[in-house]
């Protein structure tokens, strides 16, 4: 592997199955950024973070295949399909995920995104909001909610605190 | 006094973004609040947890397909910051060198370097010599004239589908020979065209290792008048004898 590139890999496929939650098509998303970042190395000033444009660029690619699928979605719902009211097999089910992964699968697209590049990826509160495009402050409350959402769903956390208890909440949306 | 800690302390503090000493504050004010303390420990707990079960699934998914792309980009990358910094080396000699010239000459005065700057890319370099061979070849009938089309020439060029694609001269202009040139980066297409009033132009197409959008510039080298473009991957020069002007006038009109 290329020595620029060895160290993005893994986050970026880390980062591509928590936004599509399934195997083939966060594969598909790694190709697709690369093949983005290929295209685009030559707006890639040297002096910027790498590991954050790539993952700007896996965002936006993630985003417009979601803008994609939405309008396919749109198409075949005016086609009328009554082929099958059957739900759908979750896409969960295509990799053994643990009970860790899976709650995390559980929260909405925009908190789960925060969560894993913050807390996974490491980024900066500001960092994670640049590549988002999305104020510093929705990123916090975004987390904080993902937090919140992580804590219910392991029941009885023994660091459950009464919401009184806390200090006074000093997000802004 | 210091400032209270707040919900937001506590979860920067989880998510490791707070500077050393707020993050003491905020641990000397968990050794006094152990429920927070310990809701503090479990969202790092999950944090490392999260970590963990994906790092494995990431590492456990399918064959990897990425190897190649991610080959491809590291290299397009690494000529980028090599790039990088030749410019802003040479950028700095030539403000160095003319700031001096000008220095000397003009005692500071006039130094302009704007139009110092104007770096030669190598494949125009590479064009002006293959220009000129060919020019000799020409004059001594040295080479045959070439059966092929340049388009033929052109998918040759890069072996694989899709070819250099190249751009239209006008009518007047015959192609007369179509050649396969190497240089720096593989192989570029050199296709000779006799002019209107029968004078030699060449036009040189390569691929190049770096994407850029650059208007036709026009100069002289060597004796040899070039015009010289980027359109995305491809690299465009045209090599003549005649005016710049001109010949920057074709190329603008052929480049779009």
């Amino acid at each position: 592997m290329h020595p620029l590139l060895k160290d993005h890999i893994l986050p970026l496929r880390r980062y591509a199955l928590a936004l599509t939650g399934n195997t083939d098509q966060s594969d598909d998303l790694v190709q697709e950024t690369l093949a983005r970042a290929i295209e685009g190395a030559g707006s890639w000033d040297p002096r910027r973070d790498l590991r954050k444009w790539l993952f700007g660029i896996m965002h936006n690619t993630h985003a417009s295949a979601l803008r994609r699928r939405a309008l396919e979605g749109e198409v075949a719902d005016q086609i009328g399909s009554l082929a099958s009211e059957a739900v759908p097999p979750s896409q969960l089910t295509q990799v053994h995920f643990s009970e860790t992964i899976a709650s995390l699968m559980r929260l909405p697209d925009d908190q789960r995104e925060v969560m894993v590049l913050i807390a996974v990826e490491n980024f900066s509160y500001k960092d994670a909001a640049e590549l988002l495009h999305i104020p510093v402050g929705t990123v916090m409350s975004r987390l904080a909610r993902a937090r919140e959402s992580l804590r219910g769903s392991s029941a009885a956390a023994p660091g459950d605190v009464p919401a009184g208890n806390r200090p006074s909440l000093r997000l802004v949306r | 006094m210091t400032e209270p800690i707040s919900e937001f302390d506590l979860m920067a503090y989880v998510d490791d973004q707070l500077d050393a000493e707020r993050r003491i504050e905020v641990e000397e004010y968990l050794s006094r609040h152990p429920q927070l303390a310990a809701q503090v420990m479990d969202d790092l707990c999950r944090r490392d947890e999260l970590r963990l079960a994906l790092t494995e699934a990431a590492t456990v998914a399918g064959v990897d397909k990425a190897i190649l792309p991610a080959e491809r980009l590291g290299r397009r990358l690494a000529l980028r910051k090599a790039l990088h910094r030749s410019r802003r080396a040479i950028a700095a000699s030539l403000l160095l060198a003319t700031g001096w010239l000008a220095h000397a000459t003009f005692g500071g005065l006039g130094a302009d370097p704007a139009s110092a700057a104007h770096i030669l890319p190598a494949y125009a370099d590479e064009a002006v010599d293959a220009h000129r061979t060919i020019l000799v070849e020409e004059r001594n009938a040295l080479f045959t004239r070439s059966a092929a089309p340049p388009e033929r020439i052109a998918d040759l060029a890069t072996g694989s589908s899709p070819a250099i694609p190249l751009p239209h001269l006008p009518k007047t202009f015959t192609p007369v020979a179509s050649h396969l040139v190497p240089w720096d980066q593989g192989n570029a297409v050199q296709v000779l065209f006799h002019g209107p009033s029968g004078e030699s132009l060449t036009l040189f197409a390569a691929e190049t290792d770096s994407f850029s959008i650059d208007q036709p510039y026009a100069e002289e080298v060597d004796g040899v008048t070039i015009a010289y473009w980027q359109s995305g991957w491809f690299a465009y020069v045209l090599g003549g004898s005649g005016d710049r002007d001109d010949l920057l006038t074709l190329a603008t009109r052929i480049s779009r």
